[in-house]
């Protein structure tokens, strides 16, 4: 089952430009944090309250990923490094426990969700688009042929 | 890329957060609520939190200009339009029960002005990625369905017996012609 992981973290004064060019830079770090379903990165700046002056800008990370929270924040910590340590308070990606300590202090929790599928890990979901696939192929390469080189087919697949 | 990102960040007064908070309690115990949400099947993930405080780390002082705010994430097929004008026409009670007390909210009843508020409040995702993004939300239901049926006539797949076996794939095919 999916869960959901957000994290939002103060950008350290007049380092919004620097953690958007950070996350320009990225390839898909995501890719090699296992388990993820999808994720977002993010500069966000709330709106100002009435004569309340400017609001800080703040780095939202957010995810939703199969498995506990603790080994995939450390993983993303390691990926986002770059990015992250843009951020004020960040510990640096070496200690895997302080990464989470620290997204941990930060993240948000969510209250209502609405989920396509919530009950598919990313590898079930990847093995059965992948199935799809290869039904869908073997049944239009085998319909003119008979029962014997159908079987021969299927064990060939 | 399939799937598509929204970011919205929805100023709210106290009385609207505790409102919300509610609700989100009461939802957790019955599906009726998310079921009309679910169904519209464009949906990847949707996820509402409420930020109480910026940032939420005590250990930094308090952002006073950042208003209390609802964040709405979620990542959907289609377009935009198609995206809120389902909304609107689908679940416009559920999203008064989200949005009703959010700040300049216009309501739920007319596309146009749902569009704005959205655009207004919206937040460009600086990056976005998906483990399976030629996949749309309905493609990864039929998947499933579709490997549940497989793995229910496996067996009779294995059957050495080429007239049994063809039989057991025509099954398989008829069953699943609807999830290919």
């Amino acid at each position: 089952m999916s869960a959901p992981i957000l994290v939002l973290a103060p950008l350290r004064d007049g380092e919004a430009d620097g953690a958007r060019a950070a996350i320009a830079a990225l390839d898909e770090p995501f890719a090699r944090v296992p388990g993820t379903h999808l994720a977002r990165v993010q500069v966000l700046r709330p709106p100002p309250r009435r004569f309340r002056g400017r609001t800080r800008h703040y780095l939202l990370l957010a995810a939703d990923h199969d498995g506990p929270a603790e080994p995939w924040l450390a993983a993303a910590g390691r990926e986002l490094a770059p990015v992250l340590a843009h951020c004020a308070f960040w510990p640096g990606a070496d200690n895997p426990a302080e990464v989470v300590r620290w997204a941990r202090a930060r993240e948000v929790h969510a209250g209502f969700s609405v989920v396509g599928s919530p009950h598919a890990s990313v590898e079930e979901v990847g093995d059965a688009l992948a199935l799809r696939e290869r039904i869908a192929a073997l049944a239009a390469q085998t319909t003119v042929l008979d029962d014997a080189a159908l079987q021969a087919a299927w064990r060939a697949w | 890329m399939r799937a598509k990102p929204l970011t919205i960040l929805s100023p709210i007064p106290w009385w609207w957060a505790v409102w919300v908070r509610f609700t989100w309690r009461v939802s957790a115990l019955t599906s009726r609520v998310t079921a009309p949400l679910r169904a519209l099947s464009f949906i990847h993930f949707a996820r509402w939190a409420l930020i109480q405080r910026w940032p939420t780390d005590r250990q930094t002082p308090r952002d006073r200009a950042a208003p209390r705010s609802m964040l709405f994430l979620t990542s959907f097929d289609g377009s935009d339009i198609q995206y809120i004008e389902a909304f609107v026409r689908v679940v416009p009670t559920r999203i008064n029960g989200l949005y009703w007390g959010a700040k300049g909210f216009p309501g739920p009843k007319r596309f146009g002005p749902v569009a704005q508020y959205i655009e207004d409040h919206s937040h460009p995702v600086d990056h976005f990625w998906m483990a399976y993004p030629e996949a749309s939300t309905k493609m990864v239901a039929q998947a499933l369905k579709l490997q549940a049926l497989y793995d229910r006539a496996r067996p009779g797949l294995a059957a050495d017996d080429p007239q049994r076996f063809a039989a057991q794939w025509r099954r398989l095919l008829t069953d699943a012609q609807a999830l290919l």
